[in-house]
């Protein structure tokens, strides 16, 4: 009996050992030359590595799998190969992360979670999409760090996702909205900056419960707008609409009396 | 964090101009007053801040568009054509306009160098 025991306890071990050694690292493009086929061949838990360049690809994430740019976004910009598709999706899986990369020329989002959760959206830039950042259906994810800028009508997008934490992310000088919430519920907004968007710095939209906490946002058309939106917080959050006027009336009201400084310190030196 | 270094400056170069622009108006009332001088020393801070300022922005960018260049050149050829206007003694006529145009100037570098 003790040893059918300890031979399942063994045999547990060595199943387990054996799951974390096939937890590969991919290189690309030394494994593969494309990202698309390192997605295609790699396995639940497996990280892809892929290291700077300009890649032209449409990339479909289906499995729990890490894709990380090994210098970061500046340096490795995928283009959108089918300008209609995102240039990536995360689709129908848990624990997907995107790490590190430029997302850019896609009609449809930079990158695109579908249904997607407990994933993870890291240091990226999207920009000259349609939308940069995309979670439709998906919750429990951690936007962070992301650049969502310059595109033609929302920096990060929201519809029918609810639990997501997005921190940290700067969605400037969109089209449209820089954050869109449409009925998600219970998301956590802390220190985004959302400036320079043509209408809405952050607006809810039929979504309740959410919570924005330390976020930027000046110089959009409206700062934070919520429609047919009950039981969000909004915490700490700076709006300066009018910075545009304050600041240049409060500089030239400075500049008058620092002429009269000058002129009295003046009429004091020479007369002295 | 709501500041950087360029905001500072183009801030400080519009104070300096709204002063070297109140003095030189009444520079043109009171000859031989203390005007004259308050005038000259801040206008010549506001040019050394003006191209400092437009060494730091084109500086900055990778790429340096021909629009950066289009817009320093216009602010700069309004300054020399300021100065060449009161060296030519036509300050009645036109010194109060072209300074009205360096504020002007100075309002968009603000502007357009408020931090996001």
């Amino acid at each position: 009996m003790s040893k059918l025991i300890l031979s399942i306890f063994i045999g547990l071990i060595s199943l387990f050992i054996l799951t974390r050694v096939e937890a590969a690292v991919i290189n690309v493009p030394q494994d593969y030359k494309t990202i698309r086929d390192a997605v295609e061949n790699a396995n639940p838990q497996d990280t892809i590595i892929v290291d700077e360049g300009e890649y032209k690809e449409n990339i479909v994430i289906t499995k729990p799998i890490v894709i990380r740019a090994s210098k970061g976004p500046d340096v490795t910009i995928v283009h959108a190969l089918i300008q209609g598709e995102p240039v990536f999706k995360i689709k129908n899986t848990n624990e997907a992360s995107i790490i590190g990369f430029t997302a850019s020329d896609s009609l449809s989002s930079g990158i695109y979670l579908y249904n997607a959760h407990n994933g993870q959206v890291l240091n990226n830039k999207t920009v000259n999409n349609h939308i940069g950042i995309t979670l439709y259906s998906s919750n429990n994810n951690i936007i962070k760090d992301n650049i969502a800028n310059s595109n033609e009508y929302y920096g990060i997008y929201l519809e029918s996702s609810h639990n997501n934490l997005l921190e940290k992310n700067i969605a400037n000088s969109n089209k449209d909205k820089g954050i869109f919430l449409s009925l998600s519920s219970s998301n956590n907004l802390n220190n985004n900056s959302a400036n320079l968007n043509t209408w809405n710095g952050i607006i809810l939209w039929s979504s309740h419960k959410n919570t924005l906490k330390d976020n930027k946002i000046f110089r959009n058309t409206y700062g934070i707008v919520t429609s047919d939106s009950d039981n969000n917080d909004m915490i700490n959050n700076s709006t300066w609409p009018n910075i545009y006027i304050i600041l240049p009336v409060i500089l030239i009201y400075i500049g008058i009396l620092l002429y009269l400084i000058q002129k009295n310190l003046f009429r004091f030196v020479y007369k002295g | 964090m709501f500041f950087n270094i360029t905001i500072l400056f183009a801030s400080i170069g519009l104070i300096l101009a709204t002063v070297s622009f109140i003095s030189g108006l009444q520079a043109v009332k009171a000859k031989g007053s203390f005007d004259t001088r308050i005038h000259r020393l801040n206008g010549y801070l506001t040019i050394i801040i003006y191209i400092l300022l437009a060494g730091m922005s084109l500086g900055k960018t990778n790429e340096i568009s021909s629009l950066h260049i289009v817009g320093w050149s216009t602010g700069l050829s309004i300054i020399l054509t300021k100065i060449w206007i009161v060296r030519k003694g036509k300050t009645y006529k036109y010194a109060s306009w072209m300074g009205m145009l360096l504020i002007i100037t100075w309002l968009i570098v603000v502007y357009t160098h408020i931090p996001v």
